[in-house]
């Protein structure tokens, strides 16, 4: 892997989506964000129970918008570039296809990690805490976070490869926002343990519920389990393309 | 061929090409099927092993059918115009003695006539899946619901419309979902907000409640589900919210018309 | 290099982050505020949760929020269910007075606070509940809603009726799926367990104590599920009582009396050194966790006493009385000695 090939790239991904004026949409959700903040500030938190649902549906909104994006982003990288013939310049390059894949998936996971950081600078400034919570599990869900948007990003882009566009956005969407609940269903809960599932790295109710932090070999578990799941997505990802004819 | 048939005809080629690129991108078939399949999983819960538990089903499969639609639609929309002149394709049209009011009329109805064809599909399931539970179907309600909602999907084809021709397509996807689904949530801020804001914040909500479709007042859903208690709605209720959604959808035709107009090719 | 290569590499990567990945579960804990009915009551009444409709973030508030609806034909109040916070004990009995309301047979007692003889022919069948009227609609009143004609026709789409009037009240049947999948979403949020039990007991007993046995399976050490099957198990000794079948009821009695006595040894473990005057205490012991831990002792005397061992349950009120020195029913179990 050659670390300049993959920034350019990344870079190059990062640009397409600031010239398809992404972050204006990004804007867009921000003022209506910061909007109901102000607006709940207004109309006041009566009760501390209050405080802590919004803070619970503060940080659950920027976390699903961080994921939303990424998704989104990593989907669509292959396929337009495939659409619009622009990925046959970039091959014609001594670039190897795991490098163009791996900056793509980077591009949009440093996407969903900006997001959310921008998005979390606010929400802990604006939203009162007026109930008693545990920072070092707070310390866990923003660590975990970014982990997350790991899987977020190599699932989608891996899909993308795999179904058309509509069908990879909408299964990505299912596992990362819905995996949770669909292994409780009876018919799926057989693959429970063999789906993907985001959402188990997202400790925000268990922050907002005044809970304290997970053990460190239960941390490191999930953590690691993170990691690997985006590492068996992005190389699956990677030969699927190695071995598609474009 | 008079002037007005030759619109009328050119209206028809234009709404049935995008009704045939909609399903020829398999798109809607793609909704449809995951809608279902996510259904079919529900279905699958078995609860306590009891019979005739069936609001539950009703509702979620109402609500996903919904939803899907409307996301359909969407998609549909906002990608219609800026497609166009991304891929150029508008050219060719204009060039041949089509209006740009034709156009854009033709596209609206291609799109409300997929929302049919998808919603159609749809309701014709959800008739199956309840006559086949066994369940009682309060069909005066549940047509009302159907027509209500396609009343909806124009309202927001034209609005979805707009958008595209204020932002770009990324931005208009967005702001379009954004306007679905918390059309809701807006209407139960302002009645919160009313009693605590100023004389000026007061009629800010007012001019708020006017200006914005209350896309809410389409959905019937929850009576077709509480149906042993509630009857269909009044036909003066009906023809009081075709008028609503027509003159939404007339402004916002009649303002993406002006700025159709003004756009440069 | 082919995939083949590759397939080993995946098949170990899914399996060790499959079994990693599923050993941690965030959620299992017990107790936390998003499964605090009195919390969840009072944050569903704010300001915030009112702006927001429907829309939450929790699982189990959003049926919460169905359960109110369905009860309510569909018609959207301002929370205030009472039956949200309720201990085991008062829900068994809140269940009995739903059936009687419903006319549904066993009905013993009659509260005229409920009404299921309305004058308006179209709730024939519905039960009334007088108690609530008066309490906000979520779709305001005309005179109340600044909105005009859209108010208006908000009020006609929607199931709504006039706030001043007495709630219509269904039978509760179909709210045992939404119990249902509170449990599927969080098998580790026991109230869900408590009150879809009792619900679910109008259609048996017997799938009931199925239905807590499960909720025990996940949460095995939540006093509040043994409290529970020990009521539903009380109700079938009663009935086997009044049927005269002695032996049958016998065990129905020990049976309670087992769950009781584990519920009340739970309770003990769990409940606070400090409580406050309103019962709760610290680590969100509620006034619902403390009802229920007097009922867990209390029943463990009465069955004792039940079942012929009066000098046992007097010697189990006294140990009792320790913990909780103003309850009367255990100063009152004294009185048998």
């Amino acid at each position: 892997m050659n670390a300049i090939h993959l920034y350019a790239i990344g870079r190059g991904a990062v640009l397409e989506m600031l010239r398809r004026k992404d972050l204006a949409v990004l804007g867009l959700f921000m003022t209506v964000y910061l909007l109901f903040l102000t607006a709940a500030r207004f109309v006041g938190l009566e009760t501390p129970a209050a405080g802590t649902f919004l803070l619970n549906l503060s940080l659950t909104l920027i976390t699903s918008l961080a994921h939303l994006l990424t998704l989104l982003m990593a989907a669509r990288q292959l396929p337009d570039e495939l659409e619009r013939r622009t990925l046959y310049p970039l091959m014609a390059r001594p670039v190897r296809r795991a490098e163009i894949l791996l900056g793509k998936g980077l591009a949009s996971w440093v996407v969903g990690v900006s997001v959310f950081t921008v998005l979390l600078v606010p929400t802990l400034l604006l939203v009162p805490r007026m109930e008693a919570y545990v920072p070092s599990t707070l310390m866990q869900t923003l660590f975990l976070q970014p982990v997350a948007l790991g899987m977020t990003a190599s699932i989608a882009l891996c899909f993308s490869l795999l179904f058309p566009r509509v069908l990879a956005v909408f299964l990505s969407g299912l596992l990362v926002f819905a995996a949770g609940m669909l292994v409780r269903l009876p018919l799926l809960a057989v693959a429970a343990r063999w789906l993907p599932d985001p959402g188990r790295l997202n400790l925000v109710l268990r922050y907002t519920d005044g809970i304290g932090p997970l053990g460190a070999a239960d941390f490191l578990s999930l953590t690691v389990s993170g990691l690997l799941w985006s590492l068996v997505f992005m190389s699956a990802a990677c030969r699927i393309f190695q071995e598609r004819s474009v | 061929m008079s002037k007005a048939a030759g619109k009328a005809s050119a209206v028809r080629v234009i709404a049935k090409s995008v009704l045939v690129e909609a399903v020829r991108r398999k798109e809607i078939y793609v909704i449809i099927l995951l809608c279902c399949a996510l259904i079919g999983v529900v279905m699958t819960l078995d609860f306590f092993g009891l019979d005739g538990l069936v609001k539950f089903y009703r509702e979620v499969a109402l609500k996903l059918m919904g939803v899907s639609t409307a996301i359909a639609v969407v998609l549909l929309a906002t990608r219609q115009l800026p497609r166009e002149f991304e891929f150029r394709t508008i050219y060719p049209l204009l060039a041949r003695p089509v209006g740009r009011l034709t156009f854009l009329i033709g596209k609206g109805l291609g799109v409300c006539a997929a929302a049919a064809f998808c919603f159609g599909l749809f309701m014709i399931l959800y008739v199956a899946g309840i006559l086949s539970l066994g369940g009682d179907l309060a069909w005066g309600l549940f047509v009302q619901h159907i027509y209500l909602q396609m009343l909806l999907m124009m309202l927001l084809t034209s609005a979805c419309f707009l958008l595209s021709l204020l932002f770009n397509y990324d931005a208009a996807l967005v702001m379009g979902l954004l306007l679905y689904s918390a059309s809701g949530i807006l209407s139960s801020t302002s009645l919160f907000l009313y009693d605590l804001t100023t004389d000026i914040g007061r009629l800010l909500l007012i001019a708020l409640n006017y200006l914005l479709p209350q896309l809410v007042l389409f959905d019937l859903s929850e009576k077709v589900l509480h149906s042993e208690l509630w009857g269909p709605v009044s036909s003066a209720t009906l023809a009081t919210l075709t008028v609503y959604a027509l003159a939404y959808t007339l402004v916002f035709t009649g303002i993406s018309y002006r700025l159709f107009r003004r756009r440069p090719l | 290099m082919k995939s083949h290569i590759f397939w080993p590499f995946w098949l170990i990567g899914i399996l060790v982050a499959g079994i990693l990945g599923h050993r941690v579960n965030p959620m299992a804990y017990t107790g936390g505020r998003s499964r605090d009915d009195e919390e969840r009551l009072r944050r569903n009444s704010s300001a915030i949760a009112t702006m927001l409709g429907e829309f939450r973030t929790s699982m189990s508030d959003i049926m919460f929020i169905k359960t109110e609806r369905y009860l309510h034909a569909g018609v959207g109040y301002v929370p205030h269910m009472a039956e949200s916070v309720m201990t085991a004990e008062q829900l068994s009995e809140e269940v009995d007075e739903h059936q009687s309301e419903l006319g549904i047979p066993d009905d013993d007692h009659h509260h005229d606070h409920h009404d299921h003889h309305p004058h308006d022919p179209d709730l024939e069948g519905f039960e009334l509940d007088h108690d609530h009227a008066g309490t906000p609609t979520l779709i305001p009143a005309a005179e109340r809603d600044f909105r005009g004609f859209i108010g208006r026709l908000h009020r006609e789409v929607k199931p709504w009726r006039d706030p001043e009037k007495a709630h219509i009240h269904t039978d509760g049947r179909e709210l045992l799926p939404w119990f249902r999948m509170m449990t599927l979403t969080d098998p580790n949020y026991v109230r869900g367990f408590v009150a879809g039990g009792f619900w679910l007991q109008t259609e048996g007993e017997d799938l009931a104590i199925d239905f807590i046995n499960e909720g025990l399976r996940l949460n095995p050490d939540a006093f509040q599920l043994y409290v529970s099957r020990g009521f539903l198990t009380i109700r079938q000794y009663r009935r086997l009582n009044e049927a005269d079948e002695a032996d049958k009821a016998r065990d129905r009695l020990q049976a309670a009396h087992a769950d009781f006595s584990r519920g009340a040894e739970l309770a003990l473990l769990e409940r606070p050194e400090q409580i406050n005057e309103d019962g709760t205490g610290p680590g969100g012991w509620t006034t619902y966790h403390e009802g229920d831990a007097m009922a867990a002792v209390n029943m463990h005397v009465v069955t004792t006493r039940l079942l012929g061992d009066v000098e046992a349950s007097v010697r189990l009120a006294r140990i009792y009385l320790e913990h909780f020195p103003d309850f009367v029913p255990l100063q009152n179990a004294l009185n048998y000695e």
